[in-house]
């Protein structure tokens, strides 16, 4: 598995010597998926299981197929309730609930790769799928949301590096790129005729993404210097342990994705940042972007431990429950963390005082520190609840519920109205349903690739089901 | 640097500015009616098809109810928060004065409106293919040595354009001269690190609905500071490729002395699951 085979793979596959992408994924779906029923039968018996379900699921899906139509035929104003005195609306707070839940990937990957906590492998490709979906939903709804959705590629070439929004269409596109490199591997090993292949794309990709990284974020001499001096770093180490390229390299691309992370989960917060003037004082503090990230970190790990499961609750596969409790005993100490920063910020602004007058904003404030971060805090401190499935999902649930309410604070109700006209805000059925559409696709993609590729430790989920059923 | 000077208390709401932009900028006219807005006003607010309204304000002022007018429009600021929100630089600060919008480069993620703390830019909802829209202090014409439309077609010299000094300048002259009449105060010198287009008025602006409340200060700071040509993003990068690379580049070295010291430890951070690629393990 030198380098040298891998490009010589590569080679192949440019000369039409493999066998070709359709071929590969029929070959993905056609054994654990369809299991050789053919596709309208295997269909109609998903269907004839869980009717209820499936009708609800498709209703939802036609509706926001529709949506869909509408927002692209007649514009934004025809479809939502935007309006120039409210600008953004429920599409972004949708947006800035995903990306903290997407930050899974980057926990996991970087607790495991670079902590060397090993007894958490078994959520390791559950978590950066997560991310990976997460992510994807973030750029199908910015996709929605964009005036000119067309042109979402255009930040790669006109450069404007003072703008937050340009810091985040670039961590955005860097690091989908890694979170789908990273997935690739599990893929492969469903497709092993092109598992070179996948290999050589992954490690070109993460130089790629590494010499991104300095140009964009670094753009200095120093920049390049800390870059290479990180290089060789790894290169010690993998020289310490024996490891060749390809795992040297993976070590590299999960670090990329925990900068790229970074980046993004407080420049998320940092938008903010410009509009002191509109927002509320208790809401309104420069260390938005710490918060961010922090609350990123608590989220990620409470929405892989919600879906891992609620993954086998559904399917019906054992837990590994030392994993999941292991992670649920840390996650406390992360909330407390946020919780003593969010109250120190309070006290040191000055706003003690204020977070008690009895207005809207300050009770979702307390809403949410309470309900969304000390409740959840203190339910984990209990042996009980860590060492219970049901204890660890519906805290986990609450924990990624107190995130997408701190979001939807931030972004739609600590405002102002703004303009003198005085217009309010509620999204529209479209605006809802399209937001639907995004959660359909994470969830149908999500079920697919579990369903497909290896992300649990007995491998893909579809082929035990067809085992049984067999 | 060119700057407006707009007197409100020399404006007699003719509206012949609304109606100046409108012909120069090729906006379409929209059915509207009075009332709209408070009193005569007419449109309600800025549109995409308005880049400037005149607001009619009954003002009480020494016991009696007055017309006040106001004008809204784009501030044109020093230091827009506009143009440094915008990703792709569509929005742009020229030397000359004007804050002006390159629609060929606009992606549509509306950062710019929602920034902007004299709420200006508007977009065109109503179009499948909309673009933000803006007073431009008319830069094809000044740009040539004219003056803005607005400011050409004003009867009663309400407005007034040239250098931004001379306009502060005359502002002062102004207030100095009836000190009694004016409020002390030329709204858009100090405001947001200060406009290049300045209002005079007899009351508090609050009460011509001008966004009164802006700070003095530039009003993206905050985001310089995080930002990627900021002090702080540069060390957290470098900060974390160091510091994660070697963290883990060390705890391989201490895994390797342990495991040459016949500890059977766990393997700290070694890629994926098999031991596949640790070939110095099979040799030993």
């Amino acid at each position: 598995m030198s380098l040298a085979s891998e490009l010589k793979e590569v080679a192949q596959y440019a000369r039409g010597e493999l066998p070709k992408a359709t071929k590969w994924l029929k070959e993905l779906v056609r054994h654990p998926v369809q299991n050789g029923t053919p596709i309208a039968l295997w269909l109609w018996k998903a269907y004839i299981r869980h009717p209820i379900l499936y009708t609800v699921l498709g209703v939802l899906s036609v509706l926001s197929a529709y949506a869909v139509v509408w927002r692209f035929a007649f514009g934004l104003g025809a479809s939502s309730d935007l309006s120039d005195a409210y600008p953004w609306g429920l599409w972004i707070a949708f947006k800035l609930c995903l990306v903290p839940m997407g930050g899974c990937g980057f926990v996991m990957a970087a607790l495991v790769y670079i902590f060397g906590l090993e007894r958490l492998r078994p959520l390791v490709r559950l978590g950066v799928l997560c991310g990976m979906l997460l992510y994807s939903g973030f750029v199908i709804s910015l996709l929605i949301d964009l005036g000119l959705p067309w042109r979402i590629y255009q930040p790669i070439y006109m450069w404007q590096p003072d703008s937050i929004m340009f810091e985040i269409a670039w961590c955005v596109m860097l690091y989908l790129t890694v979170l789908i490199m990273e997935f690739l591997p599990s893929v492969a090993e469903r497709l092993p005729m092109i598992a070179q292949l996948i290999r050589a794309i992954v490690m070109g990709v993460t130089g790629l993404v590494g010499v991104m990284i300095v140009v964009v974020f670094g753009k200095s001499t120093t920049a390049v210097g800390v870059g290479c001096l990180a290089v060789l770093l790894l290169a010690y180490g993998a020289w310490r342990r024996r490891l060749d390229l390809w795992h040297a390299m993976i070590i590299a691309l999960v670090i990329e994705g925990i900068i790229l992370s970074t980046l993004h989960q407080s420049s998320l917060g940092s938008l903010f940042l410009i509009t002191k003037h509109k927002m509320e004082s208790l809401f309104f503090t420069p260390l938005i972007p710490l918060f961010y990230f922090l609350s990123a970190i608590t989220g990620g790990l409470a929405c892989v431990l919600a879906t891992g499961i609620g993954t086998s609750w559904a399917v019906g596969r054992k837990i590994e429950m030392p994993v999941y409790s292991s992670i649920a005993r840390g996650l406390p100490y992360a909330l407390a963390a946020y919780l003593v920063l969010r109250m120190m910020d309070i006290v040191l602004r000055g706003q003690a005082f204020e977070a008690f007058e009895p207005r809207v904003t300050t009770t979702l404030f307390w809403l949410e520190i309470i309900g969304g971060v000390a409740v959840p805090m203190a339910l984990l401190l209990i042996p009980d609840v860590v060492n219970s499935e049901k204890g660890i999902f519906w805290t986990s649930v609450v924990v990624v519920g107190g995130l997408c309410f701190n979001r939807f604070n931030w972004s739609l109700l600590a405002h102002h109205p703004y303009a003198i006209t005085g217009r309010g805000y509620f999204p529209s059925f479209l605006e809802i349903m399209l937001s639907v559409l995004v959660a359909l696709f994470a969830g149908f993609a999500y079920v697919f690739l579990v369903w497909t590729v290896p992300v649990f430790s007995e491998g893909p989920l579809g082929q035990k089901r067809t085992a049984q059923e067999a | 640097m060119k700057a407006m000077l707009y007197d409100s208390t020399r404006c007699i709401g003719c509206r012949g500015c609304q109606i100046a932009c409108k012909s120069w900028n090729e906006q379409p006219a929209r059915p509207s009616t009075f009332f709209a807005g408070p009193g005569y006003q007419n449109p309600a607010d800025l549109a995409s098809t308005s880049w400037t309204v005149i607001t009619y304000n009954e003002v009480e002022r020494e016991g009696q109810f007055d017309w006040v007018f106001g004008k809204l429009q784009c501030m044109h600021c020093n230091s827009p928060s506009c143009a440094s929100a915008c990703p792709v630089a569509a929005l742009v600060k020229t030397d000359l004065g004007p804050v002006i919008y390159k629609p060929e480069r606009c992606i549509g993620c509306r950062y710019c409106q929602f920034s902007c703390p004299f709420i200006v830019p508007r977009y065109q909802w109503d179009r499948p293919v909309p673009f933000i829209t803006k007073c431009t202090m008319c830069y094809d014409r000044i740009s040539n040595g004219g003056v803005p439309a607005c400011v050409k077609v004003c009867p009663t010299r309400a407005m007034g354009f040239g250098d931004r000094d001379d306009m502060i300048r005359e502002a002062e002259a102004r207030i100095a001269s009836a000190p009694n009449v004016y409020l002390h105060h030329i709204f858009g010198r100090d405001e947001a690190g200060g406009t290049c287009v300045l209002h005079l008025s007899s009351v508090p602006f609050d009460k011509l609905r001008y966004q009164a409340s802006v700070p003095t200060e530039v009003l993206h700071h905050y985001t310089d500071m995080v930002g990627i040509e900021g002090p702080i993003l540069s060390w957290v990068v470098g900060g974390l490729a160091l510091g994660l690379s070697g963290f883990w580049a060390f705890a391989q070295r201490k895994a390797e002395v342990a495991h040459a010291e016949g500890a059977s430890h766990e393997t700290p951070g070694s890629p994926d699951s098999g031991t596949r690629g640790v070939r110095g393990s099979k040799k030993k």
